[in-house]
């Protein structure tokens, strides 16, 4: 460990340091200042007090004042206190099914690391496509997204990404200046979020989004039923990130008989397959087969759980594992915002916050969809993109019934361009974990991704208006 | 002027504490009938420029006089136990004085069985550490010409001391009462940290087990992001000596520190420490008599002009040391004195840190030679020395250090984000 020392001027630290206490003191006071305000017309007074215990987290979870699952806690202990709602009501709302389908889904991720299977899984992969530079780079982009689809995304951009630095360092590209070197850490970083938004299993704020719908509407959308809605788009926009990446990041590199060679060398050291890395692929399967098709009548929840047991029985997880790879802080934060969620729809304040912010410029359905994706891949960049969905969801859902939108829709057009975040390290783990390699700096992220970004965009419209109708959505 | 009104005074200058000081210091006392009994001073306790009796005088002055008889030879002073307490006689006049106890402190031994004064010193309020009690520079006959390793270290069998063991010395030093803060001098190492994270073990451990000052005195570091580290570790007082400002003095009687380190080496460090450490918190010793005494207060301006504080201590002779010189009369040591004290206020420097030192002339003690009260600066002193006063001057600096020191990650460095 280093030191630095602050030559800044000893009152001027004083201040800085100061100044976290004073936002603080100042958030408290106007929670307390708003929650005490004569409630508006149309709006009731336990719906008051949920916008400022809503305005507090909002502002907490963005600017990151207090940990995501610290805020989420707060927020527990604020509705009951606040009269919003009571403590029984508060605290069942954190034992939400959806809490316990990502905690399942957490620890079969754990497994899948732990036995090895996502590493053969991704050498294989790699070892199918890494013939030329192109098909290696393709083959890093699509490993990266199939894997996001069954594990969470930046589980899937950690395992993966020494691989890739070895891959680059064979390779002897130049950090920050080889093109292709950048290109192989951003299709790893892109690969992973936009293979993310797939199913349930690629980020926690998909059965977050569908926890909340459950919550405040009584309605859900079952796994299978995601994948067909989300998958096609995903599959465009893989095809789409690809030839950005080409377009912007012309290849300069003339083979991968290096990478080639060192892939080999990764897949004799990992041996034959194991004992342990069959029965969790088999438990896997089995568990995706189930959420597919029999999640309705079984329920998300219960089949992550037997499946988390069956782990246990057969010896191929231990509870030192569990701990070490599942991130606990997740957990709590999706408990307190599945209670927030509840709390400012059932209160009336959702509907009466929306239609003030964005109620005159959401004309149609389409414009509200619209308008809702829109902030939702605007501000993933800068905020966690579970806050986003925990912010916007709600407020979403209260307008919905107004205008004509299924809550479905409205969960599809926040949750999903939720989680593009494809330019800044800010809003989803992958891009940071890219950065963190050295072959590239935050300024490669931004104009490629920007273009995705808005490409993206496009896509989802596109397939919102012509092919969700297909499959019985209509968002008009 | 006032310093010229001095050079008048004569005898005991009862109404000049600082001047009395200076006397005593520089001609010694001999000891009444039974005196040395006392007040419990044996010789063999204490050594180097240390080696003589602290007094108290008049405006809570202390002095560390000596009573060898080769400097009190000629000495007119004498400490005499009266009806009523001790006094300093001297030119036919008296004043009451309040000799500093030898404390049970040094007839106690570590649980080892090494002597506490084998490692440890009592001065002002401070007891004064050596963990390794050695310098480097006797290796190479390096070491500066007016010290010498016999009279300033005792030889101890082992290489260094534990850490449990400084830290029953400094808990006997509380306890008594004796001393509220600590010092760690560690002479010379050579390596490019010269010592700190030999330290740190020792500093980190005083820090956790109480609540007090840490000083050290060493050598500049090769780089300055160990006096980054000096700082964040807990060091709340840090001095590098100079010793002399002539180059060609400091060259030819510091030849290890000329040439292990070099006179820009000192300037530069004490100038970056300087903006690490609060005002007044570094310092570094201009031995009065070395030099002449131009030179010395040219040394001085240097000092204060880079935020450091000039420290005075005036040349003993340790009996055995290879080197004697003669020192600067009364009126010569009366100007730098004096001028100590105008270029430290002049350059806005805090003076309070320095505390009552015995063996040293700080420079809130100049303001005796240059006719200012510094009343500011006493009272803030005073305010220190009381109990809530210090305990002030400790959470300030805590909060300092909390303030001011941020820790950076490797990876973190490394990663170029």
């Amino acid at each position: 460990m280093n030191v630095e020392i602050d030559r800044r001027p000893l009152w001027l630290l004083m201040l800085v340091r100061s100044f976290r206490y004073l936002v603080f003191a100042g958030l408290a006071l106007t929670t307390y200042t708003i929650a005490n305000l004569t409630p508006p017309e149309g709006l009731s007074p336990a719906g008051l007090r949920a916008i400022a215990v809503f305005g507090l987290s909002l502002v907490l979870w963005v600017t990151h004042l207090l940990p995501l699952a610290i805020t989420s806690l707060l927020v527990i202990a604020l509705l009951p206190l606040m009269g919003v709602m009571s403590s029984s009501e508060a605290y069942a709302l954190f034992g939400n099914s959806a809490v316990f389908f990502i905690l399942g889904a957490l620890i079969l991720a754990a497994a899948m690391l732990k036995s090895g299977l996502s590493g053969r899984m991704a050498l294989i992969m790699l070892t199918l496509f890494g013939k030329t530079p192109r098909s290696l780079l393709l083959g890093i982009f699509i490993t990266a997204a199939f894997l996001s689809f069954w594990m969470p995304e930046h589980a899937v951009a950690a395992m993966m990404f020494p691989m890739v630095l070895d891959i680059a360092r064979g390779l002897e590209l130049r950090p920050l200046k080889s093109n292709y070197g950048k290109a192989l850490f951003i299709a790893l970083a892109w690969g992973a979020i936009i293979g993310g938004v797939a199913t349930f299993l690629g980020g926690a704020r998909n059965p977050l989004a569908i926890a909340i719908l459950e919550e405040t509407t009584g309605r859900s959308i079952g796994f299978f039923e995601w994948m067909v809605a989300i998958v096609p788009i995903v599959l465009i926009l893989l095809v789409a990130a690809y030839a950005t990446l080409s377009f912007f990041l012309k290849n300069d590199l003339d083979n991968t008989d290096k990478a080639i060679e060192l892939i080999l060398e990764k897949k004799i050291a990992l041996g034959r397959i194991t004992y342990e890395e069959l029965m969790v692929g088999l438990i896997m399967g089995m568990t995706v087969l189930f959420w597919m098709f029999l999640s309705k009548p079984l329920g998300l929840a219960n089949i992550a759980l037997l499946s988390v047991v069956a782990l246990f029985v057969f010896k191929l997880v231990s509870w030192k594992d569990v701990e070490e790879y599942v991130n606990w802080g997740i957990i709590l934060m999706y408990g307190g915002a599945i209670c927030l969620g509840s709390a400012i729809t059932k209160s009336g304040a959702a509907l009466w916050a929306g239609d003030l912010i964005i109620g005159s410029m959401a004309g149609s359905s389409v414009a509200m969809v619209g308008i809702f994706a829109l902030l939702a891949i605007i501000f993933t960049e800068g905020v966690s993109n579970a806050a986003i969905v925990a912010i916007l969801l709600p407020l979403g859902l209260g307008m919905s019934s107004d205008h004509g939108v299924s809550p479905e829709i409205i969960t599809y057009a926040i949750a999903v361009p939720a989680g593009l975040a494809f330019m800044l390290p800010m809003g989803t783990p992958p891009t940071a974990i890219a950065l963190s390699s050295g072959y590239l700096r935050v300024r490669d992220f931004l104009i490629q991704g920007l273009v995705l970004k808005c490409i993206a965009l496009l896509v989802f419209f596109l397939m919102a208006t012509y092919y969700w109708p297909l499959i019985g959505m209509n968002v008009g | 002027m006032k310093a010229a009104r001095l050079k008048k005074k004569e005898g005991l200058c009862p109404f000049n504490p600082g001047y009395l000081k200076l006397l005593l210091a520089v001609q010694g006392m001999s000891l009444g009938k039974g005196v040395a009994e006392e007040v419990g001073f044996t010789l063999s306790t204490r050594r180097g420029v240390a080696g003589g009796v602290d007094l108290i005088l008049p405006g809570d002055l202390w002095v560390n006089v000596p009573v060898d008889k080769t400097t009190t030879e000629k000495s007119p002073y004498c400490l005499e136990k009266k009806k009523g307490g001790y006094f300093l006689t001297g030119y036919g006049n008296e004043i009451k004085v309040e000799p500093v106890r030898q404390p049970h402190f040094y007839e106690r031994v570590t649980s080892k069985g090494t002597p506490f004064y084998q490692i440890a010193a009592l001065h002002g309020g401070s007891v004064y550490i050596s963990p390794t009690n050695r310098c480097q520079f006797f290796d190479d006959d390096l070491n500066c010409r007016f010290c010498d390793e016999k009279k300033t270290f005792y030889p101890i069998a082992r290489e260094f001391i534990s850490v449990e063991e400084i830290l029953e010395i400094i808990e006997v030093a509380f306890n008594e009462g004796v001393a509220d803060s600590v010092d760690f001098n560690i002479g010379y190492f050579d390596t490019e940290d010269r010592g700190i994270s030999f330290l740190e073990p020792y500093i980190n451990a005083v820090k956790r087990n109480f609540d007090t000052i840490v000083a050290v005195d060493a050598q500049p570091p090769k780089s300055n992001k160990w006096i980054d580290k000096t700082y964040a570790m807990g060091v709340d007082k840090l001095s590098y000596h100079m010793e002399i400002f002539d180059m060609e003095v400091f060259d030819s009687l510091c030849p290890g520190k000329a040439k292990e380190i070099g006179w820009e080496r000192y300037v530069e460090a004490l100038k970056y420490a300087a903006g690490v450490f609060p005002s007044g918190a570094v310092s570094s010793n201009l031995i009065i008599g070395l030099e002449a005494p131009a030179s010395t207060m040219e040394g001085i301006d240097l000092l204060t002009g880079i935020g450091v504080v000039p420290i005075l201590p005036i040349f003993r002779p340790i009996e055995g040391a290879a080197l004697e010189v003669t020192l600067p009369d009364m009126d010569e040591m009366s100007a730098i004195l004096a001028h100590l004290y105008s270029s430290v206020k002049a350059s806005s420097i805090n003076m309070t840190w320095s505390k009552n030192i015995s063996t040293y002339m700080t420079p809130l003690e100049g303001r005796y030679f240059s006719g200012d009260d510094a009343k500011l600066q006493v009272v803030m002193q005073n305010i220190y020395k009381t109990k809530i006063g210090g305990k002030a001057v400790r959470s300030i600096a805590g909060l300092r250090r909390r303030l001011k020191v941020k820790e950076v990650e490797d990876s973190f460095e490394s990663s170029g984000l």
